[in-house]
């Protein structure tokens, strides 16, 4: 399911125009990132929590030529999926 | 800052920036959500624009074991459910570090490097977080070679820096980072100078000599020979271990080298060359490696007894020629490395600065100084040996005592006690180098300070503490005496491995 599919399911479930649902998804978008990049997790109940996190720097040993490389740390958006989805999709 | 935003505030939050109803976003959550939960039941992946995509991935079913009991298991496969963050807001949330590249590694950079890093920077990043995160950048882009160090203390930074970004202020984090940048020369200086430094020691030996050069072409060639020999063969200290007390190690180039003054080529100079080969070789050497040395013939000292002698001939004839006004010159070096040293403090000390007027007042001072001095039970006597003013100035018209030059300061010279401060430059050693001749007595300052409460850590002074240059004559110091050196040497090497 793509993002036009899926903006248009909703529409339709809600009866709202395309424009509309775009717009909140857009909202939804923009409120996770800004709260995500101060660390903040964004929760929803029945599907799953958005939260950041750390990776530490490691050290990578490129296969093809055994060089060693320093990998540095970074921020990701990680995904916790909710027992009751999870347990849905088994 | 690490709060769960619940389904109400999310949605309040969305009907704030789209100004539709709250009502109308709690529904709209809720519908998105079991659309996406839908689809991804059914088996489909879901891509979402400026989010991300869902997946769902089978993982199959694998054999494991109990861990107590060793009874193989099999955890049977399930689905995942997979979430990759959209480009771009993985790269917001990554702001933080967005600066940080991959860097190669190079290939001299073994484990136990690595390893010696990461043990010194912790103790650097307790005291303060800020110059520390600098450093890192720093440290990330110019010198590729051990970026290993800082990184693991960067979470304080990144937590300094997440809160700024507001969407259009997404920048911020870096302006967070970049102010602190020039603080960064602060932690430099503290860690401890690693392995580095130690093939740059002979430098300093090499200029010295040179001012000499053009007045005594003759005697050099005769020390000359001499000294390869004691340097190359003696044991050389090959742990680093022991190498660690680096900060009384090193004869350091710094300010305090009383040696620059050209214009006036006293005796020390020629001198000094002798001795510094033996710090060299025997920098932190074992008592075996001590017996070892002084097991060898003595030739060389005949050498470099035979050297001294004839360069101080050649400066009693040059002194003759030049007349009496080379007498000075001896005190005036001793203010000047003085000065140097205290440039930032409150001026020269009290002594150094009566030290420059005439040789007059300078007895008068010398007398009262005696007096103060004699409150100290241990050094009456020595106190008493050269109290006669008129004594010590013949004594340095006399071409007797150039032959034993060391002796360039007022602590040498044995009456008085001079203060001098330590910096991140000028260390145990230095002074001891400076006011002694060796490096080596720094044991005897170190001693005498901790007697007195100044300092308790030779290895770990703040820079700016005043140290006691104690008299030479209270601790027999004499660079000149094999003997006495052994003696600093072997006191040293207790301190070092004692602490």
């Amino acid at each position: 399911m793509d993002n036009k599919k899926l903006v248009e399911t909703v529409a339709k479930n809600l009866g709202r125009t395309n424009k509309d649902v775009e717009k909140l998804i857009d909202a939804f978008a923009g409120v996770l990132r800004t709260r995500c990049s101060e660390m903040d997790s964004v929760a929803i109940p029945g599907f799953g929590t958005f939260e950041p996190k750390k990776r530490n720097e490691r050290i990578m040993v490129q296969p093809s030529t055994g060089k060693r490389m320093l990998v540095p740390p970074k921020m990701v958006l990680g995904f916790k999926v909710s027992k009751v989805l999870k347990a849905k999709l088994q | 800052m690490n709060t769960k935003i619940t389904f109400l505030e999310l949605s309040e939050l969305i009907a704030e920036a789209t100004s539709t109803s709250n009502r109308m976003c709690e529904l709209f959550l809720r519908e998105l959500f079991n659309t996406i939960s839908q689809a991804l039941i059914d088996g489909e992946s879901v891509k979402i624009k400026g989010i991300g995509t869902f997946k769902v991935t089978q993982v199959k079913p694998r054999k494991s074991a109990n861990v107590n009991t060793g009874a193989p298991i099999e955890i049977a496969g399930y689905k995942k459910l997979t979430f990759t963050p959209d480009k771009s807001l993985a790269e917001v949330i990554n702001q933080p570090f967005a600066q940080f590249e991959t860097v190669m590694l190079s290939d001299d950079m073994t484990d136990e490097k690595l390893a010696e890093i990461d043990k010194q920077y912790p103790s650097v990043a307790a005291d303060n977080d800020e110059p520390d995160a600098a450093m890192l950048d720093d440290q990330e882009l110019s010198q590729p070679d051990m970026p290993m160090a800082p990184l693991p203390d960067d979470l304080p930074q990144m937590q300094e820096a997440a809160p700024a970004p507001e969407t259009d202020g997404l920048l911020d984090p870096i302006a967070d980072i970049s102010p602190a940048e020039p603080a960064k020369p602060e932690p430099k200086p503290v860690e401890p100078k690693p392995v580095e430094p130690k093939p740059v020691e002979p430098e300093p030996v090499k200029p010295e000599p040179e001012p000499v050069k053009p007045e005594p072409t003759p005697v050099k060639p005769e020390p000359k020979p001499v000294e390869p020999k004691p340097v190359e063969p003696e044991p050389k200290p090959v742990e680093p271990v022991k190498r660690k007390p680096m900060l009384v190690g090193i004869p350091i180039d710094g300010p305090s080298q009383p040696v620059p003054q050209e214009e006036k080529p006293e005796e020390v100079i020629p001198d000094r060359r002798f001795y510094r080969p033996e710090p060299r070789n025997v920098y932190t050497p074992t008592p075996e490696q001590i017996e070892e040395a002084s097991r060898k013939p003595d030739r060389r000292w005949l050498w470099a007894l035979l050297g001294v002698i004839a360069t101080a001939l050649v400066f009693w004839g040059i002194l003759k020629g030049c007349g009496s006004g080379i007498t000075e010159p001896e005190e005036h070096i001793a203010v000047q490395a003085d000065t140097l040293v205290d440039l930032e403090d409150d001026g020269a000390d009290k002594a150094d600065v009566q030290a420059k007027e005439e040789p007059k007042a300078k007895e008068e001072n010398k007398a009262a100084e005696t007096k103060k001095v004699e409150e100290k039970k241990v050094e009456e006597k020595k106190v008493e040996e050269k109290k006669p003013g008129p004594k010590a100035e013949e004594k340095k018209a006399e071409p007797e005592s150039k032959a034993k030059p060391d002796s360039n300061t007022d602590a040498a010279k044995g009456g008085k006690e001079v203060t001098d401060v330590v910096t991140s430059q000028i260390v145990l050693s230095t002074l001891a180098e400076k006011h002694y001749g060796s490096p080596w007595f720094w044991v005897y300052i170190y001693q005498e300070n901790k007697n007195r409460g100044i300092i308790s850590d030779p290895n770990n002074i703040r820079p700016g503490t005043r140290v006691v240059i104690p008299p030479a004559k209270k601790y027999d110091i004499n660079p000149n005496d094999k003997a006495s050196l052994k003696k600093a040497q072997r006191l040293s090497w207790e301190i070092l491995n004692g602490n």
